[in-house]
């Protein structure tokens, strides 16, 4: 039977096209067994919709962030925490290795299935009213945030006003000033056409936006073995094209803010990041729990390990 | 072909007397059979998810403040207010309901209400006066559809949150084609109306008149805080349905004092009731569209249309033409919901601006509920008024192509959207 | 459904005065949930959805009753569409909760199994006072049970029978 991919980037764009890649993999490595459809744009439903036709049945693959599986396993937590990865290197090897697989493991029994982590690039943060570069500057600033407590924390910590609001309010809230700023991902500034209200953007990196791969655990127990395989190669294999496309989709997205965005680019010294990871070491140690702290110093361990090579 | 096979089972089961919302339902298990995936959990998923959306909160109060507004009295007013300026002149009634029709469709989004409290005021004075009743019917109804096209319009705000665009941007560059609508609305009606021999009002006197515009005032600066509002990045669009509720309540309980207690928590109930009734329908329309998709409509049809890509105009024009004929079946929120999805990708890739065509497609699917055999507003006036609906709609004939020159007009010259709007964005 | 609306309301205020509503924003969404499904069952019982008799109120009665009665059947089955799916999801659903409120996740199926048995109720209800004569068959899901008194009431049908979402 086809294979319905639902996800939430827009058609023909980056993400959409490392979903294409997806596509045309399942059937090569399948010899045409296995036929797949790109449902993109969230054209199945929202994402509270698309998890439960994966759970039911309806639909095979789904692709989100991985922010919205916290709800269902705690662990997925650790990947929002502010600051944890430095650069794209460090989060593919964590999310790539063991400690990815054990994260993913946490699904189990939810009637999902974890395949592999993809990239939705950093967070980066905009607003309209001055120039971020320092902990001072977020002072006063109302910030849309994700309904989630991490995030919300977050911008408190650092002196801001942390406003959830849902995505598709975000470009009129700015535009009214109802918000005076937002953080995603620079393509999601570029696409969604963010810089039109927007004038400051801080390449602050302050959190790392993973998505997962999920199949329904009803498709996924239908498989042989041999198929399992296929479709789990598919999903790593086509997340290595995805990161490269991603990536240099951003370094794109970044020249075109800078020079056509009309945006003013700035990023942190090495002092302001000192600080203002000490502003929000509170959140991360409000995180870390008797159940997560072994997976978090797992982390930790690899990436000092990255960082300073023997 | 799955489209067609759609449509039939749909109207149909409206035919025998199902509930539209059933009809919808059945319509989709033909869907099912036809693409030969039948689940239950498609039909129930999709109504309980189809309505789980946030910017949808808003539809209860856009609903609620429509209510408030015929129980507080400040629909009323209104028309009073339209009495006392164009009352005297001949044919006068017409132009009265044109201009209540306009201020009323910036205050609520709902054709249906709006058309229900012009009809059920103006109509037996029109009748009185001598106008024929099918003429004047046809005229309230399409006036009143000037609604959703006029801020605040729920269509629009579900258009801006679906193509990721800013509905204060939508709000604003769907004024000028509502007042061109309106005046499409006196033309038409001022060649009717041109050596007819009917009864006109006394003129009052400039006393009396300020007196009665004073007394519409408070009803009448309501569009000016909304749309002033939401320009000026006070509220969003979802707040200032709040802010209607909120005014409607306070000027109809203290200022005209027509609404109490027992009054608002009527109005609480029956617009609780309707909004229910609504989001159901919106709810089962979900699962066709949610059907649709999976059966890859939105690519074939795309794939249709590919000879047209490269003409922007010409493809607008076919996609306009195909969201009236649909309009003669759908419901305005059934045909909005299942087309959106399906036209916002294929106009991003024709280069088509968003905000320009979020306007002329909405105005295409309000102009919908004049048509027959689907068309509400219709229904809603031959019910308020007590008119045969046969007579409106030979009534709404003119008035209707009226307001499709129009639409064609845009089309033609997008600069009648285009250009005012970026004067006031 | 009175107290939903009010709930409903309370929180797009407290969202325009800007304090928590991230819990509240899940709870309304909820609640609406439980306004539409109680609404429509109320508004199914009243005759309040949206229908068009135009066409059948010319039938002769013989067959405008055998009509409105396969329409009957027809909705029964879509009712038990929703209570069958409705339930798988609960049964799927059992034992995940809201993020945000804590409260289990099953709540809107819940109330999808429990609204699609209320409306089969009322439908079979409706189809047995119109095969026991006691409903003209246009009226059985179009209108209200008795004939409209005053004409009043019978615009007021009207107007709330048409009543879509257009906005
Ligand atoms: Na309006
Ligand atoms: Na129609």
């Amino acid at each position: 039977r086809d294979i319905k991919v639902g996800h939430f980037g827009a058609p023909g764009k980056a993400f959409d096209q490392g979903v294409q890649v997806f596509i045309d993999k399942l059937d090569e490595l399948s010899n045409g067994e296995m036929t797949a459809t790109d449902y993109p744009g969230g054209q199945l439903g929202n994402e509270s919709q698309e998890i439960a036709s994966l759970r039911g049945g309806l639909q095979e693959v789904f692709i989100t962030s991985s922010t919205n599986m916290i709800r269902f396993s705690p662990k997925f937590q650790l990947i929002d925490l502010p600051f944890l990865f430095d650069n794209d290197a460090e989060a593919d090897k964590v999310l790539l290795g063991p400690i990815g697989d054990d994260i993913l493991g946490g699904l189990d029994g939810t009637g999902l299935h974890g395949l592999t982590f993809w990239d939705n690039g950093f967070r980066d943060l905009s607003n309209s009213q001055h120039p971020i570069t320092q902990l001072s500057d977020f002072e006063g600033l109302d910030f849309r945030v994700i309904g989630e407590p991490i995030f919300v924390d977050t911008f408190k910590a650092l002196g801001a006003n942390p406003v959830p609001l849902p995505f598709p309010e975000i470009y009129s809230a700015l535009e009214t000033g109802t918000v005076d700023g937002q953080d995603n991902p620079l393509l999601t500034v570029r696409d969604v056409n963010f810089f039109e209200v927007q004038d400051y953007l801080t390449d602050s990196k302050h959190a790392y936006s993973a998505m997962v791969v999920l199949v329904g655990q009803p498709f996924w127990n239908q498989l042989s073995d041999a198929q399992k395989a296929i479709v789990q190669q598919a999903a790593e294999e086509a997340g290595q094209a995805q990161r490269q496309i991603m990536r240099k989709a951003v370094s794109g997205a970044k020249a075109f803010l800078a020079g056509k965005g009309g945006m003013e680019v700035d990023s942190f010294d090495a002092a302001a990041r000192k600080a203002i990871r000490k502003a929000v070491q509170p959140v991360i140690d409000g995180v870390i729990n008797d159940d997560n702290r072994d997976l978090y110093q797992q982390i930790q361990q690899t990436l000092s390990d990255m960082r300073q090579p023997s | 072909m799955i489209v067609a096979t759609f449509i039939l089972v749909l109207i149909g089961c409206i035919v025998l007397g199902i509930p539209v919302a059933w009809s919808l339902i059945a319509a989709a298990i033909a869907l099912m059979l036809k693409i030969d995936f039948f689940n239950a959990q498609i039909v129930a998923q999709n109504m309980i998810h189809g309505t789980d959306n946030f910017i949808l909160l808003a539809i209860p109060f856009f609903i609620l403040a429509g209510e408030l507004m015929n129980r507080g009295g400040l629909s009323r007013h209104i028309i009073e207010v339209a009495m006392a300026l164009f009352g005297h002149v001949r044919g006068g009634l017409g132009y009265v309901g044109i201009v209540a029709a306009l201020i009323m469709a910036s205050l609520s989004g709902s054709a249906i209400a709006d058309s229900a409290a012009l009809a059920a005021i103006l109509v037996p004075m029109m009748r009185m006066a001598g106008y024929p009743e099918g003429k004047s019917g046809g005229l309230l109804a399409a006036g009143g559809v000037i609604a959703p096209i006029l801020p605040p319009s729920i269509a629009l705000v579900v258009f801006g949150a679906i193509a990721n665009i800013s509905i204060t941007g939508l709000f604003m560059a769907s004024i000028v084609p509502g007042l061109l609508m309106a005046a499409a609305l006196a033309a038409v009606w001022g060649f009717h109306a041109r050596n007819k021999q009917y009864e006109t009002f006394d003129k009052p006197d400039r006393r009396t008149l300020w007196r009665i515009i004073g007394k519409g005032l408070p009803a009448l600066v309501l569009p000016f805080i909304i749309i002033g509002g939401m320009r000026l990045g006070i509220f969003t669009p979802t707040e200032a349905s709040v802010i209607a509720v909120a005014y409607a309540t306070i000027v109809g309980a203290l200022v005209y004092r027509e609404l109490d207690i027992k009054g608002f928590y009527g109005a609480l109930v029956e617009s609780g009731k309707t909004a229910a009734v609504v989001m159901f329908l919106v709810g089962a329309s979900m699962i066709s569209a949610w059907l649709v998709s999976i059966a890859n409509l939105p690519a074939e049809i795309v794939e249709a249309l590919a000879p047209l890509m490269d003409s922007p105009r010409l493809l607008l024009a076919a996609i306009l033409i195909l969201t009236l004929l649909l309009g003669m079946v759908l419901d305005f929120t059934p045909l909005m919901l299942i087309l959106m999805p399906i036209m916002i990708p294929l106009c991003q890739a024709a280069h088509i601006d968003l905000t320009y065509f979020g306007v002329v497609f909405i105005m295409a699917g309000a102009l919908g509920m004049l048509t027959p055999p689907v068309g509400n507003v219709l229904n809603v006036v031959a019910g308020v008024a007590r008119i045969r609906i046969d007579r409106i709609i030979t009534g709404v004939m003119p008035f209707l192509v009226a307001e499709i020159i129009i639409l064609a007009l845009l089309v033609l010259f997008p600069a009648l959207v285009m250009v005012p709007f970026s004067w006031l964005h | 459904m009175f107290i939903m609306v009010i709930m409903v309301f309370a929180n797009v205020c407290l969202r325009f005065f800007g304090s928590g509503f991230v819990a509240t924003e899940e709870l309304s969404r909820i609640l609406l949930g439980g306004l539409i499904f109680t609404g429509a069952v109320v508004a199914l019982a009243q005759g309040r959805h949206i229908a068009m008799p135009l066409v059948i109120e010319r039938l002769p009665l013989g067959l405008r009753r055998l009509v409105v009665l396969a329409g009957g059947l027809l909705m029964l089955y879509c009712d038990w569409l929703l209570v069958a799916g409705a339930w798988a999801q609960v049964e799927i659903n059992l034992g995940s909760d809201y993020p945000l409120t804590g409260l289990p996740q099953s709540i809107p199926y819940v109330t999808g199994t429990i609204a699609g048995v209320l409306l089969a109720l009322v439908t079979l209800y409706k189809l047995g006072r119109m095969l026991m004569g006691r409903t003209a068959p246009e009226r059985c899901f179009a209108a209200d049970d008795e004939p409209a008194t005053a004409a009043n009431g019978d615009e007021n049908r009207l107007e709330k029978q048409a009543r879509g979402f257009e906005s």
